[in-house]
């Protein structure tokens, strides 16, 4: 409701941030002299200064209260009630209680979203492999570092799609595995509850490595090429460069990296899991994310979903943060 | 080894879209799946519809958040700095915390279902990041570039669009990149907040299981085109990219 006076407000901010200033084109000799809290007309210049910087400021301000504050307090506060979206009764800190005892499905949605946590590694030490052969210019590494970062600019549901048919019972893998005499191992790999999860964790881990390579080559290259020269000097194999020379530098990328891939598992891939499974067979691919869109527009738990949302923003701000204290960057994202 | 691990990660991208001019069992050679895909969903209408919107969006995002900005970098105010932390820590809300609160509220205005209400769930949802990368890039430029333009008799407004504006191009073009590939290749809030009618190529694609019209290498076919976009878009902009991700990394 706040908001399309914002937009217009915007047009507004700038004809009034731009008259008191016209009117005084010669307002600035104190400007000169650089003292600005010294003088009497400077001290004015001043408030005006942050007069104009809280109107430049405000169209944002109140979008983000409209759009993204305002609703995360009322998820807060529907959390704790029973709605269907019109109707909201208040049943208190029970919604939770209720939601971690007796929502179905809710065991093994968190134990999937846990996987997602410890898929990222296996990921991640792929990532800084390929990261470390592009710095020491193993062969191809121009081609490499120009193609790998593309999946960046696919959509999930593109990639669901890709995937879904690469893994399909008629396709690419299993195609692949029969023309290499591997056709036993041929495999309904979306369909079944086994290899579900690990085949969507899979297609995550291939798109976000991308991204993860790309920080881990440019956390390289901070880093002086004296040091791998010494390294090679005290006779130090690439491996051993790998563990005692770049990983210790590289603490605070790899804290990065996982920020990055953890986040979106956690609040970036219902589209693929959209596309890909729509959650299922069962539960077996539903993460909390994708539960609550099914609790709020499948179910109509509108008062669920909004506690779902809850447990998930609480989880990101707690394993950011643990992942931030680790790596040695609290301060920082 | 660099090689292997390339090719591994493009052989199902190149076998799947391969497979979309290959007819199934046969191998034969076949225009059929593309024909399919174009029959089930209007692609090219969806893919303006995804262009306009994001557009649009960028736009939204570009002039609200650049002058928050510029005023959290230059023109400080009493609580600007609770202002880019706030913009910091909203960047960290997922979109699914929020949604349910925001779809009731929009459904209230009778925003959900027009292109209006879509764009405005995006506009507010990208400026945190927007504030973020502006105000940061602005910290970087040197204050006596506004000194200066206040002794040429610049106000403020002047100040700001004609010297600092064009020095954050760099800046702009990250966010500008960035919010185009977001509403581009969203599913969810175009999936709620869209029109029944005008759909975004996202959920065009997301929909083929349910029409019954097309089949795998159809939708494939659907994916490859609706990729193209985003992709251009990487292409020109890759430096930008990369930038964008070590700038909002290295802070």
């Amino acid at each position: 409701m706040t908001l399309p006076p914002s937009r217009s407000s915007g047009a507004v901010t700038f004809s009034d941030a731009a008259a008191p200033e016209d009117l005084s084109p010669a307002a600035n000799p104190a400007g000169d002299r650089r003292r600005r809290s010294a003088h009497p007309a400077s001290s004015s210049t001043f408030r005006r200064r942050a007069w104009t910087g809280f109107l430049f400021a405000l169209p944002a301000m109140v979008a983000v209260a409209g759009i993204m504050l305002l609703p995360l307090f009322q998820a807060a506060y529907y959390s704790l009630t029973t709605w269907d979206g019109l109707t909201s009764t208040y049943i208190g800190f029970s919604a939770y209680t209720q939601l971690f005892f007796h929502t179905v499905g809710i065991g093994q949605i968190l134990e999937n979203n846990a996987w997602v946590v410890f898929s990222i590694p296996v990921g991640l030490a792929v990532a800084m492999l390929a990261a470390f052969l592009t710095a020491t210019r193993a062969v191809g590494w121009k081609l490499f570092r120009n193609v790998v970062f593309f999946p960046v600019a696919l959509s999930w549901v593109v990639i669901g799609i890709v995937f879904g048919a690469f893994l399909a019972q008629d396709g690419g893998l299993n195609a692949l595995l029969r023309t290499s005499g591997l056709g036993h191992l041929t495999h309904d790999w979306l369909g079944s509850p086994a290899t579900a999860l690990p085949a969507l964790l899979l297609t995550f881990a291939w798109a976000m490595f991308g991204i993860n390579t790309v920080i881990f080559i440019s956390g390289l290259a901070t880093i002086p090429q004296e040091l791998f020269d010494a390294a090679r000097v005290d006779g130090a194999g690439s491996l051993r460069v790998l563990f005692h020379v770049v990983l210790p530098i590289m603490r605070r990328f790899v804290g990065l990296a996982f920020v990055v891939t953890l986040i979106s598992g956690f609040t970036g891939i219902f589209g693929l899991i959209f596309v890909m499974t729509s959650g299922g067979p069962g539960f077996s691919t539903t993460t909390l994310e994708f539960q609550v869109y099914q609790e709020a527009f499948s179910l109509g738990n509108f008062g669920t979903a909004a506690a779902l949302g809850m447990v998930l923003f609480a989880m990101m701000a707690v394993l950011t943060a643990v992942i931030g204290v680790i790596s040695g960057r609290s301060s920082d994202i | 080894m660099l090689l292997v691990i390339g090719v591994a990660l493009l052989y199902p991208v190149i076998d799947a879209a391969v497979g979309t001019f290959l007819t199934q069992g046969t191998g034969q050679p076949t225009l059929q799946y593309w024909s399919q895909v174009f029959h089930a969903i209007p692609v090219l209408g969806d893919m303006g519809v995804s262009a306009a919107m994001a557009v649009a969006v960028v736009c939204g995002v570009l002039l609200i958040a650049t002058p928050c900005g510029y005023a959290l970098a230059k023109l400080r105010f009493r609580g600007s700095g609770v202002v880019f932390i706030m913009a910091v820590a909203c960047m960290m809300i997922p979109t699914e915390s929020i949604l349910i609160p925001e779809y009731v509220n929009f459904v209230r205005l009778g925003l959900v279902g027009t292109l209006w209400g879509t764009a405005l769930v995006y506009v507010g949802m990208g400026i945190p990041f927007g504030v973020f990368l502006t105000t940061n890039y602005f910290r970087q430029l040197p204050d006596s570039l506004v000194e200066a333009a206040h002794v040429d008799g610049a106000g403020n407004l002047q100040a700001f669009l004609r010297v600092m504006l064009p020095l954050a191009r760099p800046a702009l073009a990250i966010v500008a990149v960035m919010q185009f590939l977001g509403v581009w290749n969203d599913l969810l809030t175009a999936l709620l907040f869209m029109p029944q009618q005008v759909q975004t190529i996202g959920v065009g694609l997301a929909s083929l299981p349910g029409t019954h019209l097309a089949n795998t290498n159809a939708m494939v076919a659907g994916s490859v085109l609706s990729a193209v976009p985003p992709v251009l878009v990487y292409l020109l902009f890759q430096r930008n990219l990369i930038g964008g991700l070590i700038m909002g990394a290295d802070k």
